[in-house]
């Protein structure tokens, strides 16, 4: 399984807002394009599990190593067949089977030969151990630091934002928008006088672009939240968790 | 201050990292069902024009809020010390916090007469509340 030979709008894309539990049922039936839809899924969150790893490990080519042998192992369509039904979440899924992983690689070291030479998600290092080393969070437990940057990895959704806005060719709109998503802490100060003066629109027409562009963001963060969890019902809850674990943090959370 | 300390969201008082660009606590809780979304106090009601400014020196559970340069904001300024802009990081609150001057340090009578004013400061304030720093024995709460 190579993830670069998939795009995510290609034939899995009826896999995009599929939950992550029906996802991996798929996979484990070989149904086409499933196992990259996972292996999809596995490349957003990718780096809460590197970072995860790298607290155990002083060095970040081991690391690195460990983290492509984990998502490796766990694509693999053997491994997959061993994995009942699951239930719940994403996130939980892939912290416990890594803490499984890395304790059955604890004593033996196999990575290497699990394919540990073999580049399987492509992995800027560089751009993660920046952002590791800038994470001082000492008085946090593993789990919690792993839910906080799970949290942070959803809000790449903006970057989905921006892509639809720059596909219908209205990316400068999208700028002079986007401060409006929080523009309490947002450094970027345009008032609403500004933006219509800059689209040549209404007030009223700033208005109802920015309460779109609220909505829509709201709506693509709650439908990725929606994939990683098992059942609808669960979302809000789910969403409550990665806040608190966002608080948790007080702010000390590396980029 | 130090450009990598976090800012404190003046929605919901959490903090946030730095590099952040939006408060990412607001953003998710923004994608809760309406049903269990929660009520926003705004911070910025009760303390406006705040925007961008980050907590630096703690005092125990109180910070000091700065501005964009690094300077403490302060309200006011008195014979008995100067009153600056604070939050209560464990309530989540904006608070004032007096800093009793050098030269008022060291008498009994003018730490009294300190508290009783920051006591009576608390009373009409627009803050949640009102409290007393001087240097050396850290805060005292108003009764």
């Amino acid at each position: 399984v190579n993830l670069e030979q998939h795009t995510p709008l290609g034939d899995d894309s009826r896999f995009h807002t599929t939950r992550w539990s029906a996802v991996l049922l798929s996979a484990q039936s070989q149904a086409p394009g499933s196992q990259a839809a996972l292996a999809d899924l596995c490349r957003i969150y990718w780096y809460p599990i590197y970072a995860f790893i790298r607290q155990r490990e002083s060095s970040p080519e081991d690391a690195q190593d460990l983290t492509q042998g984990f998502f490796l192992h766990l694509l693999e369509h053997k491994a997959l067949r061993q994995v009942s039904p699951v239930k719940g979440k994403f996130r939980s899924f892939l912290l416990a089977s890594l803490q499984n992983y890395l304790s059955d690689q604890a004593d033996s070291r196999r990575c290497l030969k699990r394919g540990g030479n073999t580049e399987f998600l492509r992995l800027d290092m560089q751009s993660a151990e920046d952002r590791y080393r800038l994470a001082p969070l000492d008085i946090l437990t593993a789990d919690k630091i792993f839910d906080a940057r799970w949290a942070v990895t959803l809000l790449d959704a903006m970057r989905r934002l921006r892509e639809e806005y720059a596909a219908q060719e209205k990316t400068s709109m999208f700028e002079r928008l986007k401060p409006f998503i929080d523009p309490i802490n947002s450094q970027a100060a345009f008032s609403y006088d500004d933006v219509a003066n800059t689209l040549r629109v209404s007030l009223g027409s700033v208005r109802k672009l920015i309460f779109r562009l609220r909505k829509r963001y709201a709506s693509i963060l709650r439908k990725e939240v929606a994939r990683t969890v098992s059942d609808p019902a669960e979302v809000d809850q789910e969403i409550q968790a990665l806040c608190e674990a966002l608080i948790a943090t007080e702010g000390r959370l590396g980029p | 201050v130090k450009s990598d300390d976090p800012c404190t969201c003046l929605v919901c008082g959490a903090q946030f990292p730095p590099f952040e660009e939006f408060c990412p606590i607001c953003i998710l809780r923004e994608a809760l069902d309406e049903r269990v979304k929660p009520a926003r106090t705004f911070l910025k009601d009760v303390a406006p024009n705040r925007r961008g400014r980050r907590l630096s020196r703690r005092f125990e559970h109180y910070e000091l809020i700065t501005d964009q340069d690094g300077k403490p904001v302060e309200l006011g300024r008195g014979a008995m010390g100067v009153t600056y802009e604070g939050f209560d990081v464990d309530l989540r609150c904006p608070v004032t916090l007096k800093v009793i001057s050098e030269q008022c340090l060291g008498g009994e009578s003018a730490r009294l007469r300190f508290l009783r004013e920051a006591r009576t400061g608390g009373e009409d304030s627009a803050f949640q509340c009102r409290l007393g720093i001087a240097p050396g024995e850290n805060r005292e709460a108003p009764d």
